[in-house]
């Protein structure tokens, strides 16, 4: 039976072979690869009560829910500058990078609508501590890159982003009850400028080159194991990026009493020259 | 012997040549939508296996693992559409469109650590994530080549 099939296997293979045919040189010149693939949301909403809640060891525990997001689209030109995920070189004697390009968004019209609730279960008590809103928040350029690190295993890492935020309000009692509430208005991040305007180009927060993030497992001399996040040194003759973040206006409104107005504030230039967290039990 | 492998090549002749003309006559119909129900590490009588995803790292001469222990849970998915597309501008892009209901049932992982050996008992946890309950989503998430 064997034998069988593998002569009708063998009888078969010419009568397949008809289907390959060689390529003239003038056609094959026309075949181009792509290097990199484009995304884009179109239309994007989405609404629900599902709930993702984070557990410590000892059961108590942290959620997030009731997730409504939704991002507006430059119809304009829906696919002219979308997000670009490419593989570059890392440079001499470094491993490539994935790198993420967000779109430039010049005009501002790609906005993101964000509104989740969040509460704490702890100690037999369970919580709702109310509703984080984000109106009108844009990114503009930035991105993110991957890469594996020069000394070690884990995962290296970029970070660049500039984005304004129309308010972040903090609604104790709800999404529906923003009359009491904190409100941080016309948020703005980025890199910083040299006269303290408005950011104008993306903070680069981490850098695969040159200030790496670092995300790794590691244990240290005495044997304890860590889950570590961090940001490395800046690379020697290098200066960490300056960023800046500027709040146009911070305030608390009450049902019971007068509105606060705090009036608006600004860190003009922030440099992060290392972080380490580690998380261990 | 020889007759079965005749029969099969003359019933399959292969396929012809199109011309160019009629090629771009061809209309496919409008992609794949998909329903799904996965469930995953959570055989649903209770009982819950030891099921692990581990990554080991090493750090300056140590290695450290760490352990996502029982990641699964129950997703059920309605209206997941997959279809090649081709815009105004010429753009050719693969258009995902988005699931208009998901359900999450104790998705997610039962323990997160970090440790020397993968397969030892968990002790020292980070902690438990779960996602449970339903979204409604719409729009396309679209992908080209550039």
């Amino acid at each position: 039976m064997l034998t069988r099939a593998a002569a009708i296997v063998l009888f078969c293979a010419p009568a397949c072979a008809w289907a390959l045919e060689r390529l003239p040189d003038s056609a094959l010149a026309k075949v181009a690869g792509r290097d990199g693939m484009s995304f884009n949301l179109s239309n994007f909403a989405m609404a629900g009560n599902a709930e993702l809640r984070y557990f410590t060891p000892g059961g108590d525990s942290l959620g997030i829910g009731n997730l409504a997001a939704s991002r507006s689209d430059n119809t304009d030109a829906p696919f002219a500058d979308p997000y670009r995920l490419d593989v570059v070189s890392g440079g001499p004697g470094r491993a490539d990078m994935i790198n993420v390009a967000f779109p430039q968004n010049t005009a501002g019209r790609e906005v993101w609508q964000i509104a989740y609730d969040f509460g704490v279960n702890a100690g037999g008590v369970d919580v709702r501590n109310g509703s984080v809103i984000l109106k009108d928040l844009v990114y503009y350029g930035g991105g993110l890159q991957w890469t594996t690190p020069v000394v070690g295993d884990g995962l290296a890492f970029g970070l660049a982003t500039r984005l304004e935020l129309g308010s972040l309000t903090l609604a104790p009692n709800g999404r529906d009850a923003t009359n009491e509430a904190m409100v941080l208005a016309n948020v703005k991040i980025g890199a910083a400028t040299a006269e303290g305007a408005a950011p104008t180009a993306p903070w680069q927060i981490a850098d695969a080159t040159n200030q790496a993030g670092i995300f790794n497992a590691r244990t240290d001399a005495a044997g304890n194991a860590s889950l570590h996040i961090g940001i490395g040194w800046p690379d020697a003759g290098q200066a960490a990026p300056s960023g800046t973040l500027q709040i146009g206006n911070i305030s608390f409104r009450s049902d019971a009493g007068a509105n606060m107005d705090l009036g608006s504030s600004r860190i003009g230039s922030i440099q992060l020259q290392y972080l380490d967290v580690k998380f261990r039990q | 012997m020889l007759l079965p492998a005749l029969l099969w090549r003359a019933a399959w002749a292969g396929p012809q040549p199109l011309a160019d003309e009629e090629l771009a006559q061809v209309r496919g119909a409008d992609g794949i939508s998909f329903a799904i129900r996965l469930q995953l590490n959570r055989p649903g009588d209770g009982t819950m296996g030891d099921s692990r995803l581990s990554i080991g790292q090493v750090v300056d001469g140590r290695t450290t693992y760490t352990v996502l222990k029982n990641v699964g849970g129950v997703i059920q998915m309605v209206g997941l559409n997959i279809s090649p597309q081709t815009a105004a501008d010429g753009t050719n892009y693969l258009a995902l469109t988005l699931p208009a209901y998901t359900r999450f049932t104790d998705t997610g992982f039962e323990s997160l650590s970090v440790q020397a050996d993968p397969r030892a008992p968990v002790t020292q946890s980070l902690g438990q994530v779960t996602l449970n309950g339903e979204l409604q989503m719409q729009g396309q998430l679209r992908l080209w080549s550039h």
